[in-house]
């Protein structure tokens, strides 16, 4: 795959995409009589409106960028990775299974039904699949595509908001304690991308509920999968937001954006267990006083894997608080990336953030590279960053093989240690064990470099 | 009787630079040996070449330990095989808890001597028995290694450790700086109990004040990287009394 195949095939998905909405849209004035044609805002499809649709200005804002290069400031590092063939080994990945969960499955883009739960198995949620021509049905959802539009310098947010077909609508009304398990299966060979149902998850106020997003692909290969969540945690509501991706052969781009009001509690967990390629953004803004996040992110990676997150926190609202804490176990030739933006805004007063990114480079070959920006326009706040990457202390390595540990042990007893800090808080028992289980596989197969 | 522990003219030194500089030394079992010696003769650099310390380089002599060439170990084997070496500086380790430290180390040194392996509540049991040992809280199992202890709770730590090892020749490297009058005591009525007729300690010091608790049986002195003087007990009242300047002029005479 090159650049120009890509940007081929994207012209040709978004044609589809219209020609689509064009024949669904005339069938449907057919049906209603020329009463089928009003022109409606909220509507995004826009073949008949008099209004440019969202869709299209999607797609314009992709065009702005197109598929990036390295040219980009924002995608120095994944761009040159994009269009390399991913490693070989398609290792067959764990399964990731959490009891008692609602699963929605979405498989190469599509929706499967089959492999879903009964969407109304819980009391308090409602999930609903909405295509988007019928926005007009979900207030909601136009209000938090305007949103996911107005962020700028997100190529691959705004296409598969071009392109995509339908969304995901998740409501939470109450305190929900099993997880919403969404399963990102890529199985397909030879598409070059894939762009997924965006998924949109209303916590209403006081509620409660944990997201589980896992992208994992179990063939070789070399597809782009693109996926947009979109997180809206109304004030007293509190919710965990968990991504896991593992597995090899698939290219993975997401975008995840959260808006936290008053008295919320937005949890991210971001897990890349060697997804040969992973570049997450996640913008969480802090729109009301006393919104609490915390951002944790945990990358094991081997080979020629990358994992490149970049995080926004942006402090519209006065006493917030902010935490973010980052940590990479890279091996093999991988390179990491964490670019960290916090923008404290003027009326943002009596903010705290802090931001911390850790790594331990497994080898001599693996590389960080790590980027704080944080811009301070409040004058009455708290803020701190700090990175730091090393290898393996030699001190502690001597202490513990002097009471008889192994080196390899010793070594896992430390690499564990390290990361511990993150993986012992993901709230999900099951998505815990998983994520130590690959650590503990990787550790014995990487030989480490004290 | 054969000695568990023979030295012979070891030498060692870091970034081509010699420290010890021929060290002879054999310790026979049920034996206490002291180290004493002004600061920078090369006392825990001996320690840390006998537990394997691999940023020293062995420059020449030979080290048998119950039979086998110990320079040719690794540390892990040095330690299953039965030395322990009581840390002058023990080593914080955040993250890793106090108890799956050790149970990781008992697992591997028992499977290394073909014992069999405990369970879990065989080895709670044998943890708060040896802990008692050195009146060590239950609460320090859980914390990170030696993370925010005390320089007196570390050194309880080492002996504590030293306990659940059972090891054949244990190297206490100033296991008493640091610790208050009650403390030592606690930590010597700790080893005192742990001596058998099998086993042996090399206790390196500054001060006699630790030997008036662990009665050596030998005393040597270690100055510039050789033991210039080796004598009983009484040698550490002499040295206590009028410090090392004596021994300077000696071995001045001598060399
Ligand atoms: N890791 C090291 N790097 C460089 N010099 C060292 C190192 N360890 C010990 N030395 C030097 O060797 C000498 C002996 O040190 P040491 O064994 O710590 O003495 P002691 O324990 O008797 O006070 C000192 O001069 C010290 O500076
Ligand atoms: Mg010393």
């Amino acid at each position: 795959m090159n650049k120009v195949d890509l940007q081929n095939e994207i012209a040709s998905l978004y044609e589809q995409r219209n020609m689509l909405v064009r024949a669904r849209s005339e069938a449907e004035a057919k049906n209603s009589g020329a009463n089928g044609n009003n022109a409606n805002e909220v509507r995004k499809n826009g073949v008949s409106n008099s209004t440019v649709s969202l869709s299209e200005r999607a797609f314009a804002e992709f065009s702005k960028i197109g598929v990036p290069d390295q040219r980009f400031e924002e995608w120095k590092y994944a761009a040159p990775k994009l269009f390399k063939a991913a490693s070989a080994q398609g290792a067959l990945s764990a399964e990731l299974v959490i009891k008692n969960a609602m699963v929605l499955t979405v498989e190469d883009g599509e929706f499967i039904i089959e492999e879903s739960s009964n969407p109304n198995m819980l009391s308090g949620v409602t999930v609903h699949l909405i295509s988007d021509d019928n926005f007009e049905t979900d207030p909601s959802v136009a209000i938090a595509f305007e949103s996911i539009l107005e962020k700028k310098n997100l190529p691959f947010a705004s296409l598969q908001t071009a392109i995509e077909e339908y969304t995901i609508a998740i409501h939470v009304t109450g305190e929900i304690e099993v997880p919403i398990h969404i399963r990102y299966i890529t199985n397909s060979l030879g598409a070059l991308l894939i762009s997924t149902p965006t998924v949109l998850l209303f916590a209403a106020p006081n509620s409660k509920v944990t997201l589980v997003e896992e992208h994992v692909s179990h063939q070789p290969g070399n597809t782009i999968v693109t996926s947009l969540t979109s997180v809206v945690a109304q004030s007293g509501s509190q919710v965990n937001y968990i991504k896991v991706d593992h597995g090899t052969g698939q290219k993975s781009i997401a975008h995840t954006t959260a808006d936290v009001f008053s008295n919320a509690t937005f949890n991210a967990y971001t897990a890349c267990l060697q997804g040969g390629f992973v570049r997450n953004d996640l913008h969480v803004r802090l729109l009301e006083p006393s919104a609490d996040v915390h951002m944790y992110g945990v990358s094991v990676l081997d080979a020629e894997d990358l994992a490149d997150n970049h995080t926004v926190v942006d402090h519209v609202a006065p006493h917030c608080t902010s935490r973010e804490l980052y940590k990479g176990l890279y091996g093999g030739k991988s390179v990491g990336v964490f670019n960290g933006k916090i923008y404290v805004r003027p009326d943002a007063q009596k903010t705290l953030a802090y931001q911390a990114n850790h790594t331990l480079l497994l080898s001599d070959s693996a590389q960080i590279n790590t980027k704080p920006q944080l811009e301070i326009w409040a004058d009455d706040v708290k803020c701190s960053h700090g990175a730091t990457t090393g290898q393996l202390d030699e001190d502690a390595l001597f202490y513990l093989r002097s009471r008889g540990i192994g080196m390899q042990a010793a070594k896992q007893l430390l690499t564990n240690a390290f990361v511990g800090e993150v993986v012992d808080r993901l709230p999900v028992t099951e998505v815990r064990e998983f994520v130590q289980q690959h650590i503990n596989n990787t550790l014995h197969v990487t030989e480490i470099e004290a | 009787m054969s000695s568990l522990i023979e030295i012979k003219n070891l030498r060692a030194g870091i970034e081509g630079r010699e420290i010890l500089k021929g060290i002879s030394l054999s310790v026979q079992p049920g034996e206490v040996h002291a180290i004493m010696g002004p600061n920078g003769s090369g006392k825990s650099t001996l320690a840390s070449v006998l537990a394997g310390k691999s940023e020293y380089e062995v420059l020449g002599g030979s080290v048998e330990f119950l039979g086998q060439d110990l320079l040719e170990m690794n540390a892990e084997d040095r330690a299953r095989a039965g030395l322990f070496l009581a840390f002058q500086y023990p080593v914080e380790i955040p993250g890793v808890s106090t108890a799956n430290f050790l149970k990781t180390a008992v697992t591997q040194i028992r499977k290394f001597r073909n014992q069999p392996a405990l369970g879990p509540a065989e080895f709670l049991a044998l943890m708060r028995e040896k802990m008692k040992l050195v009146e060590m809280d239950q609460s320090f199992l859980s914390r990170s290694l030696n993370e925010g202890f005390s320089g007196g709770e570390k050194k309880r730590n080492e002996i504590f450790q030293m306990a659940m090892l059972e090891p054949k020749l244990s190297v206490m490297d100033e296991t008493d700086s640091g610790l208050d009058i009650d403390a030592l005591k606690i930590v010597a009525d700790g080893v005192n109990t742990l001596r058998n007729s099998d086993n042996a300690f090399v206790v390196i010091t500054h001060y006699q004040r630790l030997l008036n608790h662990i009665v050596p049986d030998v005393v040597h002195v270690l100055w510039d990287g050789r033991i210039v003087k080796s004598g009983g007990k009484e040698l550490a009242l002499e040295l206590e009394e009028k410090g090392y300047d004596w021994i300077k002029a000696e071995s001045a005479v001598e060399a």
